[in-house]
């Protein structure tokens, strides 16, 4: 009887703790922004470290090409630093967020880690470290200006930018020169929105109700990284400037014109399928893709007899591409944040060179654009070309997931034939009640 | 007398002694989580920040203001009733050919089964491709025989029965083997004495076969009633809502604001909601399948 009721009262002792522990207000696993301790460090300079081994953990997003280059980079840093181990960490695109904002949640979110242009919504929530005492104005000035456009929150930097990006159109050579297609080679002679019509037209192979060859498709389809140049190029945006409204913009006569030309490839012309077809391209079921300049680098790796043309994204009242690109930021819960930080400065400016030459991203820094010719030619040139001249940064609002879902799930509905107006003002008055809370 | 209370007593402290284990486990890994969610409910809690701050029932009240939430309980509902009836009558079906001894009967026993021991996602993946408009399977063979393609996934009025179909493919093979179990445990002499009566085989299932089969079938209907309202990984995988958010459901639209969104108070607050619900829909089917019939 005495040991039964020790086993009860084992029980009750549990299931007490449990509902205790349940009641308890948990302790934040970060302090806000205001209460992180900002420890100058000298960055642009040698930085004096510890000859204690130190073992930081970075986050990156994985990709057959991306990591062996990262990885090599971070060889380099390790071989440069001996006492400072980095162990890197990936997760596909589309599950890169979830996994990062589970470890936050967690608490245990990795020193290093990759954000784009939802720094702002880190930020936002005090788990990036602020890095504007670190960054000289010599280093920020060697930067070009958009590309510090992602890492900024309420004026107060918390990352630094690792790349820039922006995309073209891939073109299947033999298919256009099949067609007699003349191609661009500057944004001068981009395609207008009506000769690129007419151009994936001409590329689209039908036989009876079945497509054999689609003339256009996207790398990164029915998001806004890949549709919002359509608002730049109508001259139109889809929030107001301080980022807390939609309508009135993205729903302006602009932005209808945008997406009822949108809607017109998939539901009137017919030159984009809805559905991804995956390797389409190098396949020959699409003549052309809309697709970043880090597309290359893998298309060149997986189908290296795949012959293609990289021409500038097309334009209409102005020409206009999306920017942005990965950039490194530290968490503010990082026990390390001075050998953290000696890594985010190796990264994004000692081996800034390397990186994007085996990556295919752009590069960020004028210095480095300025002393590789390369960047002068082709493919580089289609690229830097618009980097200079169209680029345009999403909306960095910290409600940056709502915003993706939302204009996402806009252009999903049109591609499958919903009135464009009615989805667009939909779309705005969703933006709004999130936006403007 | 004594020796019958001792013996008792040692009875009631081996029972407890061997549900200890799964009690403790069952406590921490659901019981806590549960209270803890109610809990988080009813404060506005960011999953990145962690600080809670308290805002009483305004979650549970933002919830039915919420338009994608009150599409996602039709979309669920309709996707359960649809799931469920279709997966036991084709369950059913198959359990009563199946039953009877014939050659090669073992493989359709397997083929069928197999299914539900697949990865859901893998399944998800395929299925996707099958519905493919321009390359799936299904559209090339409505092609072949002269019918027009459907948007299986792009048309807002079909894409949410291709999801179903999906899951009931998934499923159907584990409600079958259960349904099996208890077709094989009615005693025969029933049909028999029942045949001598003049009885047809029409008759026989509908006053022996399913009223025997009450308790295997309330089993399958509430598995598959939970299983059906917390679908998730087909529409993550294959539809992601939408489009015209037509394959918007409870559990992906927790984990949108959970996970996407980073709303642990508001996400908790719906899967509260969700809590209720499946306790509401199963509590119901208890009550209505409930057998007492002892054979």
């Amino acid at each position: 009887m005495k040991k039964s009721s020790l086993l009860i009262l084992l029980s009750l002792i549990i299931i007490a703790s449990l509902s205790m522990a349940s009641c308890a207000t948990p302790a934040p696993t970060t302090a806000p922004v205001a209460d992180q301790p900002t420890k100058v460090a000298a960055s642009t300079e040698a930085p004096a470290v510890s000859e204690k081994e130190v073992q930081l953990t970075y986050l990156m997003q994985q990709d057959a090409v991306l990591v062996p280059a990262m990885q090599a980079v971070v060889d380099d840093f390790m071989t440069e630093y001996p006492n400072i181990k980095v162990t890197i960490d990936s997760a596909p695109f589309s599950e890169y967020h979830t996994k990062l904002g589970t470890s936050f949640a967690g608490g245990n979110p990795p020193d290093i880690f990759w954000t784009d242009i939802r720094t702002a919504m880190y930020a936002s929530q005090g788990v990036l470290m602020p890095l504007d005492d670190r960054i000289t104005q010599e280093n920020r000035d060697d930067y070009l200006a958009t590309a510090w456009n992602e890492t900024i929150y309420e004026g107060v930097t918390y990352a630094v930018p690792l790349h820039q990006l922006t995309e073209g159109i891939y073109v299947n050579t033999q298919m256009a020169s099949d067609a007699g297609i003349v191609l661009p080679t500057n944004v001068e002679e981009a395609w207008t929105w009506e000769e690129f019509m007419d151009v994936a037209k001409t590329l689209t192979k039908r036989e009876g109700d079945a497509t054999l060859v689609w003339g256009f498709s996207q790398q990164r389809p029915l998001q806004d990284w890949s549709m919002l140049p359509l608002f730049f190029q109508n001259t139109a945006e889809t929030l107001s400037p301080d980022l807390t409204e939609a309508s009135g913009y993205i729903n302006s006569q602009a932005g209808i014109e945008a997406m009822t030309f949108m809607g017109s490839w998939y539901t009137t012309e017919k030159i984009v399928s809805v559905e991804t077809i995956p390797d389409g391209f190098p396949n020959g079921s699409l003549a052309m893709m809309q697709a970043p300049s880090s597309y290359r680098p893998l298309l060149e790796s997986k189908f290296p007899d795949f012959k293609f043309t990289i021409v500038p994204m097309f334009k209409n009242k102005s020409c206009g591409v999306t920017t942005g690109g990965w950039n490194l930021g530290i968490a503010s819960a990082s026990k390390h944040p001075e050998e953290a930080w000696i890594l985010v400065d190796y990264l994004t400016r000692t081996a800034h060179e390397k990186w994007v030459t085996t990556s295919g991203y752009l590069p960020a820094r004028k210095s480095v654009i300025e002393a590789n010719p390369q960047f002068g030619e082709y493919p580089w040139v289609v690229f830097m070309e618009q980097l200079e001249n169209c680029a345009v940064t999403r909306p960095a609002t910290p409600k940056y997931s709502f915003y993706f879902d939302t204009f996402k799930q806009m252009v999903v509905d049109i591609s499958v034939g919903g009135d464009v107006t009615s989805v667009v003002n939909r779309t705005a008055e969703a933006l709004d009640a999130e936006l403007g809370q | 007398m004594p020796k019958v209370q001792k013996l008792q007593r040692e009875e009631i402290k081996s029972s407890f002694l061997l549900l200890l284990p799964a009690t403790i486990g069952l406590l921490i890994f659901s019981f806590y989580p549960i209270v803890s969610a109610a809990r988080t409910s009813f404060f506005d809690v960011s999953a990145l920040s962690l600080k809670y701050d308290p805002i009483g029932f305004t979650n549970y009240i933002k919830a039915f203001q919420d338009k994608i939430f009150l599409i996602s309980i039709g979309n669920t509902l309709f996707y359960t009733i649809a799931v469920v009836l279709l997966q036991i009558l084709v369950a059913l079906i198959f359990a009563l050919i199946l039953k009877n001894a014939f050659f090669g009967v073992g493989f359709f026993r397997t083929a069928f089964f197999l299914p539900a021991v697949t990865s859901l996602v893998v399944v998800s993946t395929i299925w996707k491709i099958f519905y493919h408009t321009d390359v799936g399977i299904f559209n090339s063979v409505l092609q072949t025989i002269g019918l027009a393609p459907v948007g299986w996934l792009t048309d807002a009025n079909v894409v949410l029965m291709s999801i179903v179909i999906v899951g009931v493919w998934k499923e159907v093979g584990f409600s079958m083997l259960v349904l099996l179990g208890g077709l094989n445990i009615i005693p025969a002499d029933y049909y028999e004495a029942a045949a001598i009566d003049g009885a047809s085989g029409w008759t026989g299932f509908w006053k022996i076969t399913l009223p025997l089969l009450r308790r295997s079938l309330l089993f399958v209907t509430v598995l598959a009633t939970i299983n059906a309202i917390k679908v998730f990984i087909p529409i993550y995988v294959i539809t992601n809502g939408g489009p015209m958010n037509s394959t918007q459901t409870l559990v992906f639209n927790i984990y949108r604001n959970v996970f996407g969104y980073y709303k642990l108070g508001y996400g908790s607050a719906l899967s509260m909601i969700l809590l209720l619900i499946v306790g509401m829909v199963v509590g119901l089917q208890f009550r209505l399948l409930r057998s007492d019939v002892e054979y």
